[in-house]
């Protein structure tokens, strides 16, 4: 503080007792004792938390599914309910929704409403050009990976993914392709319940 | 006054917390991930062959009996209803008198009191018999449709399946437009019956769909 500024403070407010010597008695020359802090824990506790989520995790991995075949979430894909028990194995899949046709998970054609344009068929309409080429390539694909590997052995399992609102006739077009294709098994997946 | 210097004690009681954040970071990655990759609908799958075209490259050699004809029990899905036949002819109508004129399917549609809850933003199949009503709009709704006669169908099966112990085989067709839901239905009706109490009995769990009635 300098000296200027002190002229400005009025005379005598200096002289007003000390406020730390209302703490002690007058004369002690002890120096006040330090407030005992209480111990304030710091940080958020996160024991709960850390227990919910660990029930949560141990609840996802028991539900976490091993299934060779995995339903993708779709709007336009809502397999029937059934009674069925048997588990799906590993094959290829065909996909059938009211729009689009795939070949293990990737897109092969693009339909309407269920029904298959003319363009894309032949042999009475019920052979599907794009589905039995691309059946075709999978089927070329275990074959040579069974030339290999004697224990991959092409088996002919198709396992048929389609919604419930697709008609008998697409149903039928994609198992005669499939048919055509080398595929004589075919596994419908249905959703356990019902 | 000063202590010795063993006896200082310049150190706290050791109250410390465990680092959690690396478990929490490892928490936070896994959760999502596991959430992602879970699969909430159990699924399962219903084997079907389809009927021999040309050479099927593993066809059952038939091992009948001389004395027993194959039932060849096939079930015809249509929009009014199901018709049974075996190799014996068709099965005249639930009902029917002998010598009916009309000739309806042997399992006509019936009108039932159906929840909405399965059918939301459409109709219970067959949709082409129901879509002169409202559609289903609230899954508490429950209104009268035509519907597929389950239950008649399943005694059928029974009667059928008395008769022929043997027969595990039933070949499923259908019009073209019949959704694949009713035919996964009929699938269920003839895999198997569980009366209650009873042993699950089963029907016809072969299933042979047959491409193609028109």
């Amino acid at each position: 503080m300098s000296d200027v500024e002190n002229e400005n403070v009025p005379e005598g407010i200096n002289d007003l007792p000390d406020p730390d010597s209302f703490a002690a008695p007058a004369g002690s020359t002890k120096k006040p004792k330090k407030k005992r802090k209480i111990e304030e824990p710091t940080g958020v506790t996160m024991n709960s938390l850390l227990d919910i989520l660990t029930i949560i995790l141990v609840f996802l991995l028991k539900s976490y599914s091993t299934d060779p075949v995995t339903l993708k979430q779709a709007e336009d894909l809502k397999p029937p309910f059934s009674s069925a028990q048997l588990k799906a194995e590993q094959s290829t899949t065909v996909t059938l929704t009211l729009n689009n046709l795939l070949v293990d998970d990737k897109p092969v054609l693009r339909i309407e409403e269920g029904v298959v344009g003319e363009g894309d068929t032949s042999s009475n309409g019920f052979l599907v050009d794009p589905l039995f080429q691309a059946l075709q390539d999978s089927v070329d694909h275990q074959k040579r990976v069974a030339s290999f590997n004697s224990s991959a052995e092409f088996s002919g399992v198709i396992t048929v993914i389609s919604d419930r609102h697709v008609p008998f006739k697409l149903l039928s077009q994609v198992m005669y392709t499939a048919g055509q294709a080398q595929f004589s098994k075919f596994k419908f997946m249905v959703v356990k319940g019902g | 006054m000063a202590r010795k210097p063993s006896q200082r004690r310049n150190f706290q009681d050791a109250e410390m917390d465990l680092n959690l954040t690396p478990m929490m970071n490892l928490i936070a990655i896994l959760i999502p991930a596991l959430l992602v990759s879970t699969v909430f609908v159990e699924i399962a799958v219903i084997n079907v062959s389809a009927p021999a075209i040309g050479t099927a490259p593993d066809a059952e050699p038939p091992k009948d009996k001389p004395d027993k004809p194959p039932l060849n029990l096939t079930v015809t899905i249509t929009d009014k209803g199901f018709t049974l036949a075996g190799s014996g002819g068709v099965l005249d109508a639930v009902g029917a008198e002998a010598g009916d004129e009309a000739k309806g399917p042997t399992i006509p549609l019936v009108q039932k009191q159906l929840s909405c809850q399965q059918f939301l933003g459409t109709w219970p199949p067959p949709r082409s018999k129901n879509s002169s009503q409202a559609k289903c709009q609230s899954p508490d709704d429950s209104r009268t449709f035509w519907t597929y006669d389950q239950e008649a169908l399943q005694k059928k099966f029974l009667e059928l399946k008395d008769a022929f112990p043997e027969e595990k085989r039933m070949i499923i067709a259908a019009e073209e437009d019949i959704e694949f839901e009713t035919i996964i239905n009929v699938m269920d009706t003839g895999r198997m019956v569980k009366a209650e109490g009873d042993e699950p009995r089963e029907l016809f769990p072969e299933v042979v769909l047959s491409p193609g009635l028109s």
